[in-house]
């Protein structure tokens, strides 16, 4: 039997929010459903199992439409979802009275569900996420001991974000495979019986690496996981891009820098842009012209002006701008971050604002 | 330290010249356009060197703009210098670099670090504080108000900043500009808006907990089916009870029984006129008559026979037989006409019988089951009319049940509704909220970015109050000591005339004279212009250090505005004033005149030679 594992993709999670591109990437998103449910087309999927966190928020009968209508077009895989906590059932819940196409089977309950396939030779166990409810992995664990059947493909899925526990709850049982949901990036428990597959989309700076989905076989002679692959499925990654400033990098360098870093790693990438090193104290990165073309999430700036204080002081003995430098000098504490911004701010404005270039030849 | 000789190989417009001078006061004399600016930028290169890397604020090299026009590979020269009793040679070739630096001694020897010996001839120095104290120009302005303007601000800056150039004023405002573009990026409403939108968040959040939220669809569906099944199954029962009640009724009516009594009322007619069928039956039977007649009419027939037989015979027996004969004849006739009505009679009865038990038993046959088959006939009319009862008592009740059942299903329709409309309200909470939360995230963003920009802000303003501290301290200490002895300088170049310089707290700058204050705007520019002087003095007194007049003063075209009483007193003054070098750069002959009438030491060179 094949099916595919995935979870976490947070439909309608607005990552981006106030961002230039917050609406494209929702889109790619939605994007990756599609591409998921071709996938599952494609390979003939049988079965998928989405073990949480479907949609980010409690979802609305147009939302849930829409998610119908893709899962209407896969007539002959069964699709098994559980909801996290994200997405859990609540009473109030449009969930609650919407009718899924009949290949979806979502069940709204409170505690564990057994859905049986016998045309599949499979059982699956599932447990969603149900408002003010105790019920954890726990009473799934328990249930599934306590039922006997003698479809020889047996598997779990719920949403559990500790490892240990699903750990604890699995590891001894007789299942074939456990499809678990709640850990961002992809994570085998026990390899190829107890996985995450990790967000099917990364959503912050924070969640580095590949994100996709797991796709897999069991026998149908002996209930086993005879193959289980991860595919990355995701559009973009959120990558950090750093980069070191000297004296003699100009504005222009600069910018086409990273734009040829960018274009190297992937425009629809995401990017925290950090920027360190010593700078030519006259020279300010204008940027505008990156972030306008790319996605940059954050520029930080942790570049200093690299001004060589003993010249200044020289040139300056005996005005504002030397009694300036040498009060600094003189302060025996180390200098704040505060500090040293305020001190780079006043020596910008005094050499800007100073007529000097008159005086000379 | 001493300028001894200049030679130019190339530098702008210059090329191939040589210029000896002495110690004390030089006239450099040269027409416009002879290169006076050139000459004297030559000796600031050779002194200082040229700026090679961009200048502040994008200008071109420096390095450029003073290559020699004829022969660019031709670019440097030479300055012979002495300085205690030493006597050195200054080269630079500035086509090798702006910087490119070469000393020799007296006996041609390379010294071994040129830029420390330059560095100790000029008092280490830097090119910036001699362009702004030793190489004295003039203030540039046309016209007095200007000039006033320009003069003001030197003093101002010199008072503040201890230098010419240095504008702690216009550093200030610089960066209240910063402060002001930083501020429009500031956005003060996200605090704000962000508590409001996380106590909105709350809100929505807890109403949509309330219980009357609950989504109740599935199980009021269901619930609905369940009374519509009931209903229809309690329509249905009613449809067929109505059915039954109606045909029980119909049969009933074909018979006439409008009731129960009728049916025992017609079971009793019909057993009455069994009774009179049987009763008749017999009667008609019975061979009395007919033995009667029979008698009668043997009787008859024996008297009259009797009467024809016995031939004599009174008339009167005769007739007596006969009569008796006839009158057993007419009973014989008469019993025989009883029986027949008798009979006839019965078989009316039994006609009747026969028509009235017709309808009930299909047919007029008189059974001798009869009576058992019509009570078997009535009971079952009984039957159907209990029947018909039932059906109409439960048919009663069934409606009622209807009625109860439509009322749930308009309640459950009802129930729907509202069930539906309170999904709607919380579908449009649930997507406000997740609005609200996207808002939220937005504000997060905008209010750390808001946490840099104030920091910057707060950089700014730290700024900010350093200059204006350290302004404070250098209007104390150098202020007051620039502005006594500029006042000092000017007194004697005035000769007396004007006495002090005062800087006034809110800047307002006079002169005194002996009589009165003098605010700097109404002065004359040529006062103006030994203010001017004065201040450069001064200034140049306190980078010396205490090291009087071991720099070359370069005045570049300094008393064009002087009157000549103004220029005696000037000139007077500086050589008096100064012990170093003076070269005084002027495409007038005047200087040299006055010189030479104050009988001041001078020598001069024409640069047009």
């Amino acid at each position: 039997m094949r099916f595919i594992h995935f979870s976490d993709l947070r439909l309608g999670y607005n990552a981006e929010s106030g961002r230039r591109w917050e609406q494209e990437r929702s889109q790619e998103i939605s994007g990756t459903l599609k591409k998921i449910i071709k996938r599952a087309e494609e390979t003939s999927c049988e079965l998928i199992l989405i073990s949480g966190e479907l949609f980010s928020h409690q979802p609305v009968t147009a939302e849930l439409e829409e998610v119908n209508r893709l899962f209407l077009s896969v007539p002959g895989t069964e699709i098994v979802i559980v909801s996290g906590r994200s997405d859990r059932i609540r009473r109030n819940s449009p969930v609650r009275s919407f009718s899924w196409a009949p290949n979806v089977h979502f069940e709204i309950s409170d505690g564990p569900v057994k859905y049986r396939f016998p045309r599949l030779g499979a059982v699956v166990y599932g447990m969603s996420m149900y408002e003010h409810s105790g019920k954890g992995t726990d009473e799934l664990a328990d249930f599934i001991k306590e039922d006997g059947d003698e479809l020889l493909i047996k598997l779990a899925t719920i949403w559990e974000p500790s490892r240990e526990k699903a750990k604890e709850a699995f590891s001894g049982m007789d299942i074939s495979y456990a499809a678990l949901g709640g850990v961002n990036s992809r994570l085998d428990v026990v390899p190829q019986r107890i996985c995450y597959p990790g967000g099917a989309e990364p959503v912050s700076m924070s969640d580095g690496g590949p994100h996709g989905i797991i796709e897999g076989e069991i026998s149908a002679a002996s209930g086993r996981v005879i193959r289980l692959e991860f595919v990355p499925m995701a559009s973009v990654t959120y990558m950090p891009l750093a980069v070191n400033i000297n004296k003699c990098t100009t504005e222009s360098e600069l910018r086409e820098l990273i734009c040829a870093e960018i274009e190297k790693r992937g425009t629809s990438n995401i990017y925290r842009l950090r920027l360190f090193g010593a700078r030519n104290p006259d020279v300010s990165f204008e940027l505008s012209a990156v972030t306008e073309k790319y996605r940059i999430a954050e520029i930080i700036d942790e570049t200093e002006p690299q001004y060589d204080f003993g010249a200044l002081y020289e040139e300056h003995p005996y005005d504002l701008l030397g009694y300036y430098i040498s009060r600094l000098r003189k302060q025996k504490r180390e200098l704040s971050e505060l500090d040293k911004k305020a001190m780079y701010y006043g020596i910008d404005a005094l050499l800007r604002t100073s007529g000097r270039e008159e005086q000379r030849a | 330290m001493r300028i001894d000789r200049i030679h130019i190989d190339g530098f702008g417009r210059l090329r191939g010249l040589d210029l000896k001078l002495s110690e004390g006061m030089n006239i450099i004399y040269g027409r416009n356009e002879a290169g006076k600016s050139t000459l004297h930028a030559f000796l600031l290169a050779m002194l200082f060197g040229i700026e090679e890397k961009p200048g502040r604020l994008g200008q071109e090299a420096v390095l450029e703009r003073y290559r020699n026009w004829y022969e660019p590979e031709v670019y440097g020269g030479e300055l012979w210098l002495s300085h205690e009793g030493r006597i050195y040679r200054l080269c630079r070739n500035f086509n090798k670099g702006g910087k490119d630096l070469r000393i020799l001694d007296e006996a041609d020897t390379e010294i071994r670090d040129p830029e420390k010996l330059l560095s100790e001839l000029l008092l280490s120095l830097s090119s910036s504080v001699y362009s702004s104290t030793a190489s004295i120009g003039q203030l540039k302005s046309a016209t007095g108000r200007n000039m006033a303007r320009e003069l003001k601000k030197y003093i101002i800056g010199l008072n503040t900043t201890g230098s010419f150039d240095m504008d702690a004023e216009a550093a200030v405002r610089y960066l209240s500009l910063k402060k002001e573009s930083l501020e429009k990026r500031y956005e003060t409403e996200a605090t704000r808006e962000y508590a409001s939108v996380i106590g909105r968040i709350k809100n929505l959040e807890s109403e949509l907990e309330q219980p009357e939220n609950e989504n109740r669809l599935g199980y009021l569906h269901d619930r609905q089916s369940d009374t519509d099944q009931k209903l229809r199954e309690a329509e249905q029962r009613h449809k067929e009870l109505k059915e039954r009640e109606e045909n029980a009724g119909e049969i009933l009516k074909e018979q006439g029984f409008a009731d129960r009594t009728s049916i025992d009322r017609a079971e009793e007619d019909i057993i009455k006129a069994h009774e009179d069928h049987v009763r008749r039956h017999r009667q008609a039977k019975s061979l009395v008559p007919s033995v009667i007649s029979g008698i009668l009419l043997v009787g008859a027939l024996l008297l009259s026979a009797a009467a024809f037989y016995f031939n004599k015979l009174p008339s009167a027996v005769f007739f007596a037989l006969i009569g008796a004969s006839v009158l057993l004849l007419a009973g014989a006739i008469a019993a025989a006409a009883v029986k027949r009505s008798r009979q006839k009679r019965a078989e009316a009865v039994e006609k009747e019988l026969g028509e009235r038990i017709l309808p009930y038993l299909g047919s007029s046959e008189i059974s001798e089951n009869l009576l058992l088959d019509i009570h078997e006939r009535m009971e079952g009319y009984r039957r159907l009319y209990q029947t018909r009862m039932d059906a109409l008592e439960e048919g009663k009740r069934t409606a009622e049940e209807i009625i109860e059942l439509s009322r749930e299903q308009a309640e459950g329709r009802d129930d729907i509704e509202k069930q539906q409309a309170v999904n709607r309200e919380v579908e449009e909470k649930l997507l406000l909220l997740n609005s609200l939360r996207n808002r939220a995230s937005e504000l997060r963003m905008i209010i750390s970015d808001n946490k840099r920009i104030k920091n910057d802000m707060d950089a700014i303003d730290m700024a900010v109050e350093n200059i204006e501290e350290l302004s404070h301290e250098v209007r104390s200490s150098l202020g007051a000591y620039i502005n006594e002895e500029a006042g000092r300088i000017l007194s004697k170049v005035t000769a007396g005339a004007y006495r002090r310089l005062s800087v006034s707290d809110d800047m307002q700058i006079s002169v005194e004279t002996r009589e009165r204050s003098i605010p700097i705007e109404d002065l004359s520019m040529g006062t103006m212009d030994q203010v001017y002087l004065a201040l450069r003095l001064s200034a140049l007194r306190l980078v010396e250090g205490g090291r009087d007049g071991e720099l070359p003063v370069l005045f570049d075209d300094s008393f064009t505005l002087y009157d000549d009483e103004r220029l005696r007193g000037a000139l007077s003054f500086i050589s008096g004033y100064y012990k170093g070098q003076i070269l005084i750069f002027t495409c007038q002959k005047r200087e040299e005149t006055v010189l030479r009438e104050l009988g001041a030491a001078f020598s001069s060179v024409d640069m047009s030679a």
